[in-house]
């Protein structure tokens, strides 16, 4: 099955070209767009008056000031750019549960193929790359639309294993994409939970504009087991033999733990989050991320 | 421990199961590559020591449900002794049964009341040995508790006797011997309390009738005198209102019972009453009994139920024991040769009413003979037939005394006794002259029924002295004043003071005037047997008997036990009874010469002379019925007999009981003796003839003569008709009637399931155990989060909440 077809199932695609992923932090984009740069450039819209200094174009100088108050100053204009959007997929070992066919990592890179659809329709430069506890393979940002099949060709060859190892990832991440940009993190964040965290927050500091996108599979959220057992680790050499009713409640409870740790700790840095469970449709869970983004963006 | 079901006490091997499953499980698990090992192994952590002693518990509590379950199966009977760590006091159980013939009344499902005591007997002691604790059963049937109270009564007696105290208002009852009565004595409730009473379902309600005080007496001096042990009182029994009503008592008795803190449980083993009739009575008329004489026997049928009772029917059979041919027969009702004799009908007997009926019988022979009478079955079958034995012998014997000197007296009384060839009376006539009572041996003057003084002038002081000797070992005598008597004689020999056989002093002769015409008759009757078939016609017979002289007496009849059997002119007394000892005397205060009477050739005298003469002469017969439960005796005097006699028991069947005994023999040997008696003291070392005594029917008592010819003496054992009246007391009014007196009142169906109510509360024991038991182990699975909880979900995109920001 071509990877196009295999992460861009027919629904999601016609779902998100009627969404809009707009950047909600000032992006450093090299062309022109719709998302705001740090630079003055050639838009309609005014911010300033500058004193003139020698050196700067003439074109820009303010004659109706002049005419007035007989000084120089230099009109200058928000520049518009476009989006520099980075998708970090997390293929460690963890994402492959609970089978290749419907893993975690199917289920996330289905949602990187959706974001790098919308992002390359409205014109704007994707990204990603592929991690565990090293940047297994890495796409530039592009704005042409074919660059959406190297986006969608290293999501297919990518083969979760290893562990993770988030914080050195994102300082890679952070010396490869100096310019500050959207940065979409995909991620079960099992294992890595302070890594991940302290990951979160160098992107931020960078500059980026940090979504997390935490998927995590039914079992690991409703733990259906009844039967005697033996969990072996995916990341770890841990195994434990138990019924698992005796330690259902235990368990829900520490993983509601770890998820209110990450949802305070996103909310401090200002990212955004999503829990994905995996039997929600990929398109739902657009959806909903990008309403909630362009609700904040209007606020 | 004790299981009804033992092979199924295997079962318990399955206690492994739960241990084997837990194993099994220990082994086979499956695999799980798992990511967020993290949290399950922090969850491990956190609850290991918990979940690990919830899981033995659970382990444990399965294994005890396990063994609960296959206990229950098994049908677990508790062991008394380790329940008995929870109490230290012993409970006696005093268990009084019923067993008066009112028992015996048939109800709903043709069953009896005492097949119902049985069975709520049986479920009674399941119940005790259910019960906690320690506890001890003495079961006493209420016949055995009056047997004993009676054997104490007449040792009491004796000893009285012996020490001379003739105060009867001081003596007091004796303790009767609890251990000779008791079926069971304090026997300690085994885990198989069944085989307790086991012996008790032989047993059948006898013919007595019995009162419950009687048992409560017999157990009261050892309720009062155990301190260690908590006794409670149990009566099973019909609640009969002649038991319990107005039983003054009884209601003492149980007033003492609540003194001593004891409870009283009466269970109530009838269903309801139901329409009894009984036979009352069977008396034979006190006439001459002699062979081929008409006897009339008066037998009554009582109503004592509230519906009246239409077409009554009632069969009468002779059963004749010709001394020369019956021989005693086992498998038989009767040794004799019975004889069916005409039904008697009754139309209808109101409710409450007694109906009496007479019937003539004429015997063929001399012996002792049985008259029956039976009425159709009912619900209590114990009272529907009646027996009297009558002694019928070859003649009466009379000694007729004549003070005139012409014999004219004896000639009437002659011609009255022996009329002719044709017409037997039953009597012989021996005349003699006032000299003979002088010189005749008491013996030989025992040998007579009945001696007529007529007219006699006077008599050797040893004649009277043998007069009233003979008259106060039974005897009659009959005296017949007029011309010759001697007032003087009269009052000093034949009165003595009250003490002879004339019953007042006589005074003088009056004459009363003669009257002509019609007018009223001069001699009038009382109810007395001798002028009873003159009392009851329409007319009086005496319009013709004059009488024209005739005895005043000194004072008016005042001494008690006197009867005027007729009045002479102005109302004075003409003929009368006097008790004598075991006998009697008729006087007689008119002549029979015409100057003193026309009674000699009146038709009434007929009657007067031979039923004088017949009732004179029947007081010296044996009882013709005993109370149930009587002592049999035989005794022969005079006659050889060989040392061993027989004894044939009714069984209510067909086939009777046989027993031999041996005779006691006076020191000449001229007295034989044959005793069975149903005292518990006398060596009846088996109960079965006590049951057997206990019965009602015709008991043969045999001896044999040394020249081999069989002699038989009948004994007729009838029920107390009182016990026949089966109407119930409620609840209700014997609460009230005994107040103060814990009383606990129920219906013996709340006992009789008998082996299913202990097996059944057994059970419901275990189930109750097993079912808290399951409940534990559910919760505790619940607990230990083997049942999924609907707990909250975390929810993704598609939940209510979204996603979290």
């Amino acid at each position: 099955m071509p990877a196009s077809k295999r992460f861009l199932p027919p629904e999601a695609v016609k779902r998100a070209q009627q969404l809009e992923l707009k950047a909600r932090q000032i992006v450093e984009g090299f062309l022109s767009g719709s998302h705001r740069s740090p630079y003055f450039g050639q838009s309609v819209e005014f911010v300033q008056h500058r004193q003139y200094m020698p050196g700067d174009d003439v074109r820009h100088i303010d004659w109706k000031v002049w005419a007035r108050q007989d000084r120089l100053v230099i009109k200058q204009y928000e520049e518009d750019t476009n989006l520099r959007c980075s998708l970090l997929v997390d293929s460690s070992e963890s994402m492959s549960y609970p089978d290749p066919q419907n893993s975690k990592f199917e289920y996330g890179c289905t949602l990187a193929a959706c974001i790098a659809l919308l992002v390359l329709r409205q014109q704007d430069a994707v990204g990603s790359v592929l991690f565990d506890n090293k940047i297994r393979s890495r796409v530039p940002l592009r704005t042409s639309q074919s660059h959406l099949l190297d986006v969608l060709s290293s999501l297919e060859n990518a083969k979760p294993a290893e562990k993770t190892n988030l914080e050195s990832i994102f300082k890679d991440v952070v010396q490869t994409f100096p310019k500050r940009g959207l940065m979409i993190l995909i991620s079960d964040l099992l294992g890595v939970e302070e890594s991940a965290l302290r990951g979160i927050n160098t992107l931020r500091r960078a500059g980026h504009d940090v979504m997390v996108i935490h998927v995590l599979h039914d079992d690991e959220l409703d733990f259906p087991f009844t039967d005697p057992t033996r969990f072996e680790g995916l990341e770890s050499d841990s195994h434990l033999t138990c019924n698992p009713r005796a330690l259902r409640d235990g368990y829900i409870e520490a993983l509601e733990r770890f998820l209110d740790r990450v949802r305070r700790t996103c909310a401090a840095a200002q990212c955004d989050y999503l829990l994905a469970r995996t039997s929600d449709a990929p398109d739902a869970v657009l959806s909903k991320l990008l309403r909630d983004r362009m609700r904040s963006v209007r606020r | 421990m004790q299981f009804l079901y033992s092979p199924l006490t295997w079962g318990f091997m399955l206690i492994g199961v739960p241990i084997l499953v837990h194993l099994i499980n220990l082994v086979r698990h499956r695999r799980q590559k798992w990511a967020a090992m993290d949290f399950l192994l922090e969850s491990y952590r956190r609850n290991r020591r918990w979940v690990m002693l919830k899981q033995w518990l659970l382990l444990l509590s399965r294994m005890l449900a396990m063994g609960l379950l296959v206990a229950m199966l098994a049908k677990w009977v508790s062991n008394a002794q380790w329940l008995s760590w929870l109490g230290g006091r012993t409970t006696h159980h005093y268990i009084l049964l019923d067993d008066s013939y009112s028992m015996s009344s048939r109800q709903q499902q043709n069953e009896t009341a005492y097949e119902r005591a049985l069975r709520a007997l049986g479920g009674l002691t399941e119940e005790i040995a259910n019960q906690p604790g320690e506890h001890q059963i003495t079961l006493i049937r209420w016949s055995r508790a009056a047997l004993a109270m009676r054997d104490a009564n007449s040792d009491q007696k004796e000893i009285e006797a012996a020490n001379g105290s003739t105060d009867e208002t001081e003596s007091k009852s004796a303790p009767g011997r609890i251990d000779l009565a008791a079926d069971l004595l304090a026997q300690t409730v085994t885990a198989d309390p069944l085989r307790l009473v086991e012996r008790i379902n032989a047993t059948a309600p006898t013919a007595l009738q019995l009162s419950p005080e009687t048992a409560l007496e017999l157990i009261q001096p050892t309720l009062a005198s155990q301190s260690g042990e908590q006794p409670i009182v149990y009566m099973l029994s019909d609640l009969r209102r002649n038991q319990f009503a107005e039983a003054e008592s009884l209601k003492g008795q149980l007033q003492q019972l609540a003194k001593l803190d004891v409870p009283v449980h009466l269970i109530d083993c009838s269903e309801g009453e139901g329409q009894n009739l009984s036979v009352s009575a069977v008396v034979p008329e006190q006439e001459v009994w002699a062979v081929g004489v008409p006897l009339l026997v008066r037998f009554a049928v009582r109503n004592p139920s509230n519906v009246i009772a239409k077409n009554v029917v009632a069969k009468i059979r002779v059963i004749v024991y010709d001394e020369k041919q019956v021989v005693p027969s086992t498998d038989r009702d009767y040794s004799g040769n019975p004889i069916e004799l005409p039904p008697v009908v009754i139309e209808s007997i109101e409710p409450g009413q007694t109906v009496t009926r007479q019937v003539q019988v004429v015997f063929p022979a001399a012996g002792g003979h049985v008259v029956e009478i039976s009425i159709p079955d009912d619900v209590l079958m114990a009272d529907n037939s009646r027996w009297c034995t009558i002694d019928i012998r070859q003649s009466q014997k009379i000694l007729l005394v004549d003070g005139d000197v012409r014999q004219a007296n004896s000639f009437y009384f002659e011609s009255v006794i022996q009329p002719g060839e044709s017409l037997e009376t039953g009597m012989t006539v021996e005349k003699v002259d006032a000299s003979y009572l002088r010189d005749v041996p008491p013996e030989e003057l025992a040998s007579f029924d009945v001696v007529a003084l007529l007219d006699v002038p006077r008599m050797d002081v040893q004649g009277v002295d043998k007069l009233i000797e003979f008259a106060e070992a039974g005897g009659g005598v009959l005296i017949v004043c007029g011309q010759n008597t001697n007032l003087n004689f009269a009052n000093e020999q034949l009165y003595r003071g009250g003490n002879g056989i004339l019953p007042m002093e006589l005074n003088s002769i009056h004459e009363p005037p003669e009257i002509l015409g019609n007018s009223e008759p001069q001699v009038a009757v009382s109810d007395h047997p001798i002028m009873a078939p003159l009392q009851k016609l329409a007319s009086s017979p005496f319009f013709a008997l004059k009488i024209r002289k005739h005895f005043l007496l000194k004072q008016t009849l005042s001494s008690s036990g006197l009867q005027v059997i007729a009045t002479g002119p102005d109302k004075q007394p003409l003929l009368i009874d006097k008790p004598v000892g075991l006998g009697r005397s008729v006087t007689l205060l008119t002549g029979l010469s015409n100057d003193w009477s026309s009674w000699a050739q009146d038709p009434t005298f007929v009657v007067l002379a031979l039923r004088s003469l017949g009732y004179l002469g029947s007081f010296r017969r044996e009882a013709t019925e005993q109370p149930a439960g009587a002592p049999i005796a035989m005794v022969v005097t005079n006659r050889s007999v060989l040392p061993q006699g027989d004894l044939l028991l009714p069984t209510g069947s067909n086939r009777r009981v046989r027993l031999q005994r041996q005779l006691e023999f006076s020191e000449n040997d001229s007295v034989a003796k044959m005793l069975l008696s149903s005292s518990l003291q006398a060596g009846n070392e088996d109960r079965s003839i006590i049951d057997g005594l206990l019965r009602s029917g015709v008991f043969e008592s045999w001896m044999t003569s040394s020249d081999g010819t069989m002699i038989v003496r009948n004994s007729a054992h009838n029920v107390a008709p009182e016990e026949g009246n089966l109407e119930r007391i409620s609840h209700q009014e014997i609460e009230r009637q005994f107040p103060g007196v814990d009383l606990r009142i129920r219906n013996s169906s709340a006992l009789e399931n008998g082996l299913s109510s202990r097996e059944s509360s057994q059970s419901n024991l275990l189930m109750g155990m097993l079912v808290a038991l399951l409940v534990g182990e559910q919760m505790l699975a619940y607990s230990a989060s083997y049942h999924a909880k609907a707990t909250s979900r975390v929810h993704g995109v598609a939940g209510r909440d979204g996603g979290v920001r």
